[in-house]
């Protein structure tokens, strides 16, 4: 058989219209020739990636609740594994342990949670119910990866818990928060209701309060009004009874001491996106920040000027109202924002707007953290010169210091573009994080570098604050314009993209 | 093991199977050719690795632990339905097959999902439609075919025409990249 022979042969049995007298020639030609062998692999691989290709495009469509777990065998142990976008493997997992299938009973919680979360359910501590979708039963335990959740008891108990979570319901009245932190609003009836941490055991007297708890520092608790009761369960085992506005720390020895509360410090309504900031540079302030992060009231912007000119001098015609213009000469805008810590799941999204050619638009468009070259520890997204043998592209760079990933299309036309940039906590085997790059709403190709050995250690450090425009330590800076940037602690997925792109709103 | 999907070690497992999940998905649908239980036999090997997460030693050869498992399921699940009419191949093929697809990276296969993302936009919409019917729809090639009054036959010589198009861009595209391809 001809190479391409056996090509037409393999598609016709992989669409099952191979006549049965074709096989043989076909196991032949398998059988004895490599390179038929190979092209009968690259048409499987082919087959299914078109088949999870037009199957993510279809599951991405908006739906009420993202994340839901789907249970293809009712008798038996079942790990489901979906590929929610198959082109960079951003993964939802699903995990249901131990079901069988018994008579539903009214639920004692039922959750939602907000677009593009990412949560695994486990039921394995369940008694043998099987909880109804969107339902926890005793013994259920959550993991939120990202995103946020709200839980709704049966006894009127509301509660908003945004990732990085984990949480075991242990009764109608009593939660165990391993980690996250969740905000509590409880009614009269529900008075006794208990949250319990690793350190803390809270006991509500009729209130609304929150409580963080961290694997690496002291459990928290915040009365935001009302009344609750705290015990310190190490140690000294100190309790107190706190009032509205009081706020305490758990520390190992078992003592209570007290912090200043954050009455914005916690969400307590479900958002109707990932928990974000937003620079729109539009309205009375327009370098206010807005969004749904905890604590975004508390965040300052400044814009460092290149000269003594006003400010509002710098905002030109955006995509959406107005944009901020930076000169390239050292104009930058300045935040108190640490930005994400470690593996933090993000997205960066803005639109941009550059002259082609320019030597001094390359400069830094967002970035935060630790600036040693020697590590992974910032995190700058730029636009960075690509030599074509006929003229000069700007593309899109994700920096990490010793890494770096660089998209494809020419950014820097004169023309708007809408980038978003997604990082996912988890990695490829080789260590670089899963990370796609979205240019006016389409997805990069992307080039890893060094991309000959295993990456080196990605991690975010806490060191400079979040910063637009900044210019890199050989003076080169931003020239351009940016409209509209939002960051998300999550990975948006490519319809939420699209629908920022579109809306200009989450 | 104690079921912790926080630890560490699950998280890297969770993380070794997620990414292998398109080599593994690909390797189980190349021992089956056109077989309509490919994902209940990804699903099954997909629950035995995790059954056997306390087996698989960090460090070592995830893709060749896990497709071992794999063969051994589709060959389970070839005995089963042993009276079906699809074609199966040959012990000696499915040996070569294994030792084949064993060389594939899933770095590899990432960057093809990447380079068939841009590869489909180079097709015509109507060609577009056709391979999303083909892969997706609920209706039949031979249903589409009578909607728009075209033999079915025909349309199967444009999807293997259109599907050596994308593979060719593929490996053009990889090629581009260098690197990895």
């Amino acid at each position: 058989m001809k190479p391409s022979e056996i090509e037409i042969a393999i598609h016709r049995l992989l669409d099952g219209t191979l006549p049965p007298e074709a096989h043989p020639a076909l196991q032949t030609a398998l059988q004895n020739d490599p390179a038929a062998l190979e092209t009968y692999l690259d048409c499987v691989e082919l087959d299914m990636m078109l088949s999870a290709r037009v199957h993510s495009a279809a599951e991405e469509a908006p739906s009420q609740n993202p994340v839901e777990v789907t249970i293809r065998n009712q008798q038996r142990l079942a790990l489901h594994v979906s590929l929610l976008a198959a082109a960079a493997l951003f993964v939802l997992i699903g995990v249901i342990l131990r079901l069988t299938s018994v008579p539903e009973k009214p639920s004692i919680l039922t959750f939602r949670t907000s677009p593009d979360s990412v949560l695994t359910l486990d039921h394995s501590s369940t008694s043998p119910e099987v909880p109804a979708p969107g339902t926890l039963a005793v013994g259920s335990r959550v993991i939120l990866q990202q995103g946020c959740l709200e839980f709704s008891f049966a006894s009127g108990v509301r509660s908003i818990i945004k990732a990085p979570a984990n949480l075991t319901l242990h009764s109608e009245s009593r939660l165990h928060l391993a980690e996250g932190q969740a905000w509590f609003h409880v009614p009269k009836n529900a008075v006794g209701f208990q949250v319990a941490t690793r350190e803390l055991l809270v006991t509500d007297l009729g209130t609304e309060f929150a409580i963080v708890s961290n694997e690496d520092a002291g459990d928290e608790v915040h009365v935001l009004s009302g009344r609750v009761h705290a015990f310190n369960r190490n140690g000294l085992k100190q309790e107190e009874t706190l009032s509205s506005g009081q706020a305490r720390i758990a520390d190992p020895a078992g003592r209570m001491k007290t912090i200043p509360i954050r009455p914005s410090g916690f969400l307590t309504f479900l958002p109707d996106s990932l928990p974000h900031l937003h620079w729109s540079f539009d309205g009375e302030n327009p370098l206010q920040v807005e969004g749904t992060l905890p604590d975004f009231s508390a965040i300052t912007t400044q814009a460092i000027q290149s000269d003594q000119r006003p400010e509002s001098e710098r905002l030109v015609v955006g995509k959406r109202g107005k944009a901020l213009a930076f000169d390239g000469h050292g104009e930058r805008v300045q935040t108190n924002w640490q930005g994400f810590e470690g593996r933090t799941p993000r997205t960066l999204a803005c639109w941009i707007k550059m002259s082609p050619n320019d030597p001094q638009g390359w400069g830094s468009i967002a970035e935060w953290g630790v600036g040693q070259e020697r590590e992974n520890s910032y995190w700058r997204v730029r636009v960075v010169p690509r030599e074509d043998r006929s003229s000069t592209r700007g593309i899109l760079r994700l920096g990490y210091g010793m890494n770096w990933i660089d998209g494809e299309t020419n950014v820097a036309d004169g023309d708007w573009h809408h980038i978003a940039i997604v990082e996912s906590e988890a990695s490829d085997s080789l260590g670089f994080p899963l990370v796609r790059f979205f240019v006016d709403g389409k997805e990069e190709d992307l080039t890893y570098f060094p991309r000959t050995k295993a990456a080196a250690p990605i991690e975010t450090r806490f060191g400079e604050h979040f910063s637009m425009g900044r210019p890199l330590p050989e003076d080169i800076g931003f020239r351009g314009s940016i409209d509209e940037l939002f960051i998300f602690e999550g990975t948006l997925s490519p319809a939420s993209i699209h629908r920022l792109m579109s809306n200009h709103e989450p | 093991m104690a079921f912790d999907p926080r630890s560490e070690p699950a998280r890297e497992f969770v993380r070794l199977l997620t990414n292998h999940q398109g080599v593994l998905q690909s390797f189980i649908a190349s021992m089956m050719p056109g077989h309509p239980d490919t994902a209940d036999v990804l699903q099954e090997t997909n629950l035995t690795l995790w059954e056997k997460i306390d087996d698989f030693e960090p460090g070592t050869n995830f893709q060749a632990w896990a497709f071992a498992i794999a063969r051994f399921k589709v060959l389970d699940h070839l005995r089963k339905c042993r009276n079906s009419k699809l074609m199966l191949f040959s012990d000696e093929i499915l040996e070569r097959l294994s030792v084949a697809a064993a060389q594939r990276h899933p770095l590899l296969y990432d960057a093809k999902v990447r380079a068939l993302n841009n590869c489909m936009t180079t097709l015509r919409p109507k060609d577009q439609e056709l391979v999303q019917i083909r892969y997706h729809s609920p209706e039949s090639l031979e249903q589409y075919a009578q909607r728009i009054g075209r033999p079915v036959a025909s349309l199967y010589v444009t999807l293997t025409r259109l599907r050596a198009i994308l593979r060719r861009c593929i490996q053009s595209r990889l090629q581009e990249e260098g690197g990895l391809a």
